[in-house]
């Protein structure tokens, strides 16, 4: 009984501590109001407003949809492309986790972090296109599964990738909060999370290029094959990497004072070998793109304006990106990477945008063009997005060091004898400062 | 399918046979092009944002001996050893206006001070890398220091000593694989001084100048020095 009095006590304290500590991280760290931070806040406001414009009065009251464009740049962009951009997590989690290619590992959290909130706001905002959203439950709950769809695939695919990677992320967050024993137990968790998240991806990624496959009348040829889950699905490895090293530079500057020593040491490394990587897989994508052009004999599309409209997403945005990323490599040029991988990224989403709202309904003669409030709305998606990912990575140690209780106590004789030269000052203080971050939970 | 010579199904499968032939063989051609990195000569002062990483901006000579306070030595004629400062050492203080070298005779013990440079009006210490005796001083270096600078791994040689209980004074050195780490160690932590002082230097593709250390902590720079030579005490 005393026993139990104390466990419930020590909850108790347990629960006070997180509260206080909560609140005090709630404090905004640095200036508030800052050009971004005022643009941004107008955008939300607004974009908040239409939303609820949309939900009262349904969706034709700020959307230009249609029974003929059902489909427009919130599932173009928001879910089909911005799942291709968040495809670095389950690539990179591939390359640590599984390859053990450790030179990799500084940017292992700030990348699932990205992709975990991608894939919560991205694919959340597939509730806005949705007439009923409520029926979103329909097929997790078992109220008519569905199963006959590839949509049933596609959401049991974003709510199981999104909870792995959570438990991916979550050791970063009991790091955060001081939970020592909780962070082991969801450590343990890790491996098994990234190979049912990678499994996932592969599978989804290419899912999503899959219910295009019942549009195919729709469609224009060029950008129709029975082959766009396998482009869907290798253009999503260096459509997530190019993201990734995207938001590193971006990560560098802005996040700069809360980067680890080695983080920064190695960014200029880990961006090289991922812009090899990026180099190998448009090189794929490439050959994989001509072979379905001959297989679906596209000849005869080429010279026309749909054809000259592929030529330059093909041309522009995917053979240039190649031959940058791949000169870049040879001669070790960051700057270049940069701006290969912005192109790449315009090239998704051209490719995407093709796919689900250019091309799409190609011989109908009205045009879907989305209103300013649509593209608000998008545009609130996105910086809510970006705002959150700062305040966390502000705060959880993402792109810094884990905290010392929870590094693992390297056995490196070199260190060892040589290096951790910590005076006895130092580990003593360091372990006061550890007393009232860590708690026992 | 008349007037479609070319892209009749036949015709067409026969030129999706070629194209995956042709890729398979350019993409093991274009991985080997892309992998093939021979690497460049490293100019001093150069962008370091273009470089691969800072590690690679610290030269070491795989066969040589190095102590951890930047000192190296490598075996010489007649049984002797040369010493020096290592590529870190140099471009950290960049060039010495003066040096104070032991006379020939002197004992030297592993771990004490044994060489001097006056950089800038202050005097650097460096640590001996091995116990012996000093059998010869390099004239050239005390003439013309800045070959120190130029090349600091043979024409820069500092002392010849004749060493005593050698294998013992090597077990307390590093080489090969244990070097290459040792920098990178050193390495990280030199960013963190850098990040911790003015991390414009790295960040911005700014460039690192021979005796960088001097622009990173404009008075107490000896001082940060000397912690990498270990003479902080």
């Amino acid at each position: 009984m005393m026993h139990d009095m104390s466990k419930l006590e020590l909850l108790k304290n347990e629960i006070k501590r997180f509260i206080t500590f909560f609140l005090s991280e709630l404090k905004p760290k640095g200036k508030v109001i800052t050009p971004f931070n005022v643009i941004a806040a107008i955008i939300i406001l607004v974009g908040t407003v239409l939303i609820v414009i949309r939900f009262t009065f349904g969706l034709s009251s700020i959307t230009n949809l249609n029974q003929e464009f059902p489909w427009g740049i919130w599932i173009g962009f928001d879910v089909v492309t911005g799942v291709a951009f968040a495809g670095g997590a389950y690539v990179i989690t591939f390359m640590v986790y599984i390859l053990r290619l450790e030179k990799y590992h500084p940017i292992v959290r700030i990348t699932v972090l990205n992709g975990f909130l991608a894939y919560v706001f991205y694919a959340g905002a597939l509730l806005l296109d949705l007439g009923r959203p409520w029926n979103v439950i329909n097929p997790i709950i078992g109220n008519s599964f569905g199963v006959s769809s590839v949509m049933f695939l596609v959401a049991w695919h974003f709510m199981l990738y999104m909870l792995a990677e959570f438990i991916e992320f979550s050791p970063a967050i009991a790091e955060w909060i001081g939970w020592k024993r909780i962070r082991k137990i969801l450590g343990s968790l890790t491996l098994a999370a990234v190979i049912f998240g990678i499994t996932l991806s592969t599978l989804h990624q290419s899912g999503l290029g899959a219910l295009f496959l019942m549009a195919k009348s729709k469609i224009h040829p060029l950008w129709y094959s029975e082959f766009i889950p396998i482009l869907f699905f290798v253009s999503s490895i260096f459509a997530g990497l190019s993201m990734v090293i995207l938001e590193g530079s971006i990560s560098q500057k802005v996040f700069k004072h809360r980067m680890s020593a080695k983080h920064i040491v190695s960014h200029d490394d880990i961006v090289l070998g991922l812009a090899k990587i990026c180099a190998g897989a448009i090189f794929v994508y490439l050959f994989l793109k001509l072979l379905v052009f001959i297989h679906d004999n596209n000849w005869r599309h080429i010279n026309t304006t749909w054809g000259y409209w592929f030529l330059i997403e093909v041309g522009v945005f995917v053979l240039l990106p190649l031959q940058l990323y791949s000169n870049a490599v040879k001669n070790k040029n960051i700057a270049v990477v940069k701006a290969a991988s912005i192109l790449t990224l315009i090239g998704i989403l051209l490719n995407r945008l093709n796919t689900s709202v250019i091309a799409f309904n190609w011989q109908v003669a009205e045009r879907y063009f989305p209103t300013w409030m649509e593209i608000t709305v998008t545009l609130t998606v996105v910086l809510v997005e970006i705002l959150v990912l700062r305040w966390l990575v502000n705060r959880l140690p993402i792109l810094s060091d884990p905290p010392l209780w929870a590094q693992r106590k390297k056995k490196d004789p070199i260190q060892q004898i040589f290096l951790v030269k910590e005076t006895v000052e130092e580990s003593e203080k360091n372990k006061e400062m550890e007393e009232w971050k860590v708690s026992s939970m | 399918m008349e007037g479609f010579k070319y892209v009749d199904i036949f015709a067409t499968k026969g030129i999706e046979y070629i194209v995956a032939i042709v890729f398979l063989i350019m993409l093991v051609w274009f991985w080997k092009w892309l992998n093939d990195t021979s690497v460049r000569p490293m100019v001093s002062g150069e962008k370091i944002s273009h470089r691969v990483s800072l590690v690679d901006w610290f030269h070491l000579v795989n066969d040589y001996y190095y102590h951890q306070g930047h000192t190296w030595i490598f075996p010489d004629k007649n049984n002797n050893v040369k010493v020096g400062i290592d590529d870190f050492a140099q471009k950290l203080i960049g060039e010495p206006t003066d040096l104070s070298l032991p006379k020939s005779g002197t004992a030297l013990k592993q771990g004490e001070r044994a060489l001097k440079m006056q950089v800038d009006g202050k005097w650097i210490d460096f640590l001996s890398p091995l116990d012996g005796e000093v059998v010869e001083i390099n004239e050239k270096v005390i003439q013309s220091p800045d070959i120190l600078n130029r090349d600091p791994y043979h024409a820069g040689w500092l002392i010849k000593v004749r060493p005593e209980r050698l294998p013992v004074t090597l077990n307390n050195l590093l080489h090969g694989k244990v070097a290459r780490a040792w920098i990178e160690e050193t390495v990280n932590k030199l960013s963190h001084i850098i990040t911790g002082n003015s991390g414009v230097v790295l960040q911005d593709g700014g460039k690192i100048t021979n005796g960088f250390i001097k622009e990173l902590d404009g008075k107490e720079w000896d001082k940060i020095a000397a912690e990498f030579f270990l003479t902080n005490n």
